[in-house]
């Protein structure tokens, strides 16, 4: 069931209208969202739902024993392989096999595997990661393991969270649960206005763009040079859009369930390094990949190498985590290469971090581009169709800009980047949860509007979704 | 929270929301948005036939021809506008492409209800325009402009609602059927002012209704006995459009349908009801002189294996009994060009329009039965 479709309209209408009657923080509340949960997460698959419950079972059932256990370690370590390894087998196996048979064909060999038929449970990663952050927390002593099943049912299936995040903690999460969580009419202002601009970031924004981004990154030949530039820049919000909208909606939906979830984009586009980027960009997975692996791995406590190296690995196994392919691979030890690079630079170079006006403008051109240059492995199927599309980029200088296609594409980027400049300066999200009757109900009509004229024919599913 | 301030909260505004989308559709139901339609859309058309139709006079208007694409190229309406004005009539052309039975009605609805002294009509259709009762959603588009409130029962009777196809919301909202062109102002703006003003000069008191659209090439370049051959048939620049159609129709060619076996029995429902509504419309039109209704030629690789078998047949089977009642008038140019002297290749530029040159053969043959069933019965003097 895609948040885009008339099924979930339906579907949170009736949920959100049955759990405003039940008594909050009580087990029937809970466990009317679990049930609302386990439908929207079955009408993909009843069969990996229970792998859902098959790994929560193994995490809740470990972290009651890390209390006071003789060895809470290894119980941690059984906890973290168990994840895992069943995110391994789901996600990584094919492309060990393949990988395998590449190497093997290379060398002339005639061995090989025969890739196995498996498909990827939708949401696998974010819960995998939603659950270890659960038995580490507990195994660190910054959370009490839970007693009751019911409770780390909910953390586990939510639903607004549960197939593309935002990675939420247990500690976030739990805490939230056992006060009372009132919902004021501001806070009900605020999600629905989420929820409206989340649809039309998804619908009209990124689906839109996506018709000009498919089109060169499907048949790059076809493309020439400043199509190609373009229809990267176009991903660059395209990408953008597609997972802050699913993200708003999430948010908006878990507040209207009494939950306030943590912010997962902050304008992302406006950061003058990569450093910041990525404190702006999917903030919950980077704040997970730091307090659950960068840290783990040393962090910047031993020095520019050890530092480096850490960066690296957690980059490469982010990369990784966003699919089972060597471009995501590419992609991220671009952006290890980035943020060593800068600290390099920020610790070596005296006007690198000079706050001059030009300066920081510079900065900021040469962080969008580095992003964007990344991404163009993110998004090509290949690594064959990423380098096509450089050698197409690379034919802006023999080829003349033009088309009026090209011309509206452009219009409409230096339009989408302009108006993320605007928003956070004039801080409009924020304005409209404030906002009065009239201007709120407008704000909601002209949302509606544009996703009546504005919707493509053609429903495209989150792309977040396929990691 | 009580969920009486809850309500309290989200009743007003969500009233609020629905009553400035209701001043909206309104404003659309107006025609606010004629002003800037595309010229070259399917609404765009439209509101040109109207707009032309209001700088010419509607009340000089005695005739007029609508149809689809088959009409706009397969009819040479200039020399039709010559012959009616020999005869003391004025007759227009409204046809437009992708117009199909649904945006005929309304257009000829809105014509004798602006032209007072309208007395007949030439309907030029084709065989292969009663398999359905509708012809896709992108009709909506040039029924809007011609359509009101009192319409939607039977758009959607052409276009039914698909929850999946926001498209199809529009035979019941107007803010639906202008999302296209809406969507082309934002992508294309400076085209748009362009061609609106380059539009308002081409009205010109009215003279669109009156010209001809002539197309010289033709499709003897490629072999198209059947589609296969056409389909496999070497790419050039000059004739890609014409086997890339080919190659689009190979499937369909490959699935002919069968309608030999309807006997009017509830068996395939949706031809049932197609003959059921044509019928109808046909003998509710109401002119004074019962309208003429022309098969336009389909070429003999679309009849062979793209029109369902016994497709002919099953149009008869509508057409012919209201023929025999006198309802209307049934000219049957299907096949025209299988003997008209010359090969059938030199008469279309794609499978399925007349070019020039099949457009003046076609049109020498239709001028003498327009004078005589329509001109000659009629008397000019005379208002209807």
């Amino acid at each position: 069931m895609l948040f885009n479709s008339w099924h979930f309209v339906a579907f949170i209408l009736l949920v959100l209208s049955v759990a405003s009657f039940l008594p909050r923080n009580k087990n029937p509340w809970k466990i009317f969202v679990i049930a609302a949960s386990c439908y929207f997460y079955g009408q993909w698959s009843y069969l990996y739902l229970g792998l859902i419950f098959v790994t929560a079972s193994i995490d809740f059932i470990l972290a009651r024993r890390l209390v006071g256990a003789m060895h809470p370690g290894r119980l941690l370590a059984l906890s973290v392989v168990a994840n895992l390894g069943v995110l391994a087998f789901f996600k990584y196996t094919n492309f060990l096999i393949q990988s395998a048979n590449g190497v093997a064909s290379s060398t002339g060999s005639s061995w090989a595997l025969t890739p196995l038929d498996i498909i990827l449970p939708v949401g696998i990663s974010f819960y995998t990661f939603q659950n270890m952050s659960y038995t580490i927390d507990v195994y660190r002593g910054q959370l009490v393991a839970r007693k009751s099943v019911i409770d780390y049912a909910l953390f586990t299936t939510f639903f607004p969270q549960l197939l593309a995040g935002p990675v939420v903690r247990a500690t976030e999460f739990f805490e939230q649960l056992d006060r009372p969580r009132p919902l004021d009419l501001r806070k009900i202002q605020h999600a629905l206005i989420l929820i409206a601009a989340g649809y039309v970031k998804k619908v009209v924004l990124a689906d839109n763009l996506a018709v000009s981004v498919d089109e060169v990154f499907l048949a790059p030949a076809n493309a020439n040079g400043w199509d190609a530039l373009l229809a990267v820049y176009a991903f660059a919000f395209q990408i953008y859009f597609d997972f802050s909208g699913y993200t708003d909606i999430a948010i908006g939906l878990a507040l209207l369930l009494g939950f306030e979830f943590p912010k997962n984009f902050d304008y992302p586009y406006l950061a003058t390094s990569c450093q910041e980027f990525w404190r702006r960009w999917h903030m919950t997975l980077s704040r997970w990949l730091r307090d659950y692996l960068y840290i783990s791995l040393g962090g910047n406590r031993h020095g520019l190498t050890r530092t480096t190296a850490a960066l690296m690995t957690t980059m490469i196994l982010g990369g990784l985590w966003h699919g089972a392919s060597w471009n995501f691979v590419i992609w991220g030890f671009l952006h290890g290469c980035y943020l060593a690079f800068e600290r390099f630079a920020s610790s070596k170079i005296k006007w690198w971090n000079s706050e001059v006006g030009p300066m920081i403008f510079i900065r900021w051109l040469i962080t969008f581009h580095l992003i964007c240059f990344a991404w163009i492995f993110f998004r090509a199927a290949d690594f064959g169709t990423s380098i096509q599309i450089l050698r197409k980029i690379g034919e802006i200088f023999t080829t003349r800009f033009d088309g009026e296609q090209s011309r509206a594409l452009a219009t409409l980027i230096v339009f989408l980047g302009g108006t993320h400049f605007a928003m956070r300066r004039l801080d409009i999200k924020n304005k409209l949860s404030r906002a009065g009757f009239w201007t709120f109900s407008a704000f909601i009509t002209l949302m509606i509007l544009l996703l009546i004229w504005f919707t493509p024919a053609k429903t495209v599913p989150f792309i977040y979704f396929q990691f | 929270m009580k969920a009486k301030t809850l309500l309290a909260f989200l009743i007003p505004r969500i009233a609020a929301v629905a009553f400035l989308l209701l001043i909206l559709e309104t404003a659309f139901r107006m025609d606010a948005w004629e002003p800037f339609a595309k010229p070259d859309s399917n609404a765009g058309m439209a509101i040109r036939v109207k707009k032309s139709v209001k700088a010419l006079g509607p009340e000089k208007i005695d005739f007029v021809t609508i149809g689809d694409s088959r009409a706009v190229y397969g009819i040479d309406h200039e020399r039709v506008a010559a012959l009616a004005k020999s005869n003391g009539f004025t007759h227009i052309d409204a046809a437009i492409p992708g117009m199909h039975w649904m945006s005929a009605g309304l257009m000829l609805r809105w014509l004798k209800e602006q032209a007072p002294n309208l007395k007949g009509a030439v309907i030029a259709t084709s065989v292969t325009a009663f398999n359905y009762n509708g012809n896709g959603d992108y009709e909506l588009g040039i029924a809007v402009p011609l359509a009101s409130l009192k319409d939607v029962n039977w758009m959607a009777l052409h276009v039914p609602f698909e929850r999946s196809n926001l498209a199809t919301y529009g035979s019941y909202s107007t803010l639906f059927q202008y999302r296209a062109d809406i969507a082309d102002l934002l992508k294309h703006p400076t085209a748009r002012i362009k061609n609106l003003a380059r539009d308002r000069q081409a009205l010109n008191g009215g003279a669109v209704l009156f010209q001809s659209q002539k197309i010289s090439r033709n499709i003897c370049t490629v072999p198209t006995d059947t589609i296969k051959s056409c389909a496999a048939a070497p790419l050039s620049d000059a004739n890609m459009a014409l086997i890339n159609s080919c190659k689009s129709f190979i499937t369909l060619s490959e699935n002919q349908a069968d309608f030999r076996q309807f006997d009017d029995s509830m068996k395939w429902p949706h031809l049932a009801l197609v003959k059921k509504i044509r019928q109808k419309q046909l003998s509710s039109l109401g002119f004074a002189t019962p309208p003429l209704v022309v098969l336009m030629p389909v070429p003999r690789v679309w009849r062979n294996e793209l029109l369902p078998k016994g497709g002919e047949a099953w149009v008869h089977s509508i057409l012919q009994p209201l023929a025999d009642q006198g309802v209307i008038k049934l000219v049957d140019y299907t096949s025209f060009f299988d003997s008209y002297g010359d090969p059938e290749c030199n008469a279309f530029w794609d499978l399925y329009h007349p070019n020039a040159y099949g457009q003046q053969k076609l049109t020498d043959s239709l001028l003498p039965i327009i004078e005589n069933y329509l001109y000659k019965s009629s008397d000019p003097t005379k208002k209807y």
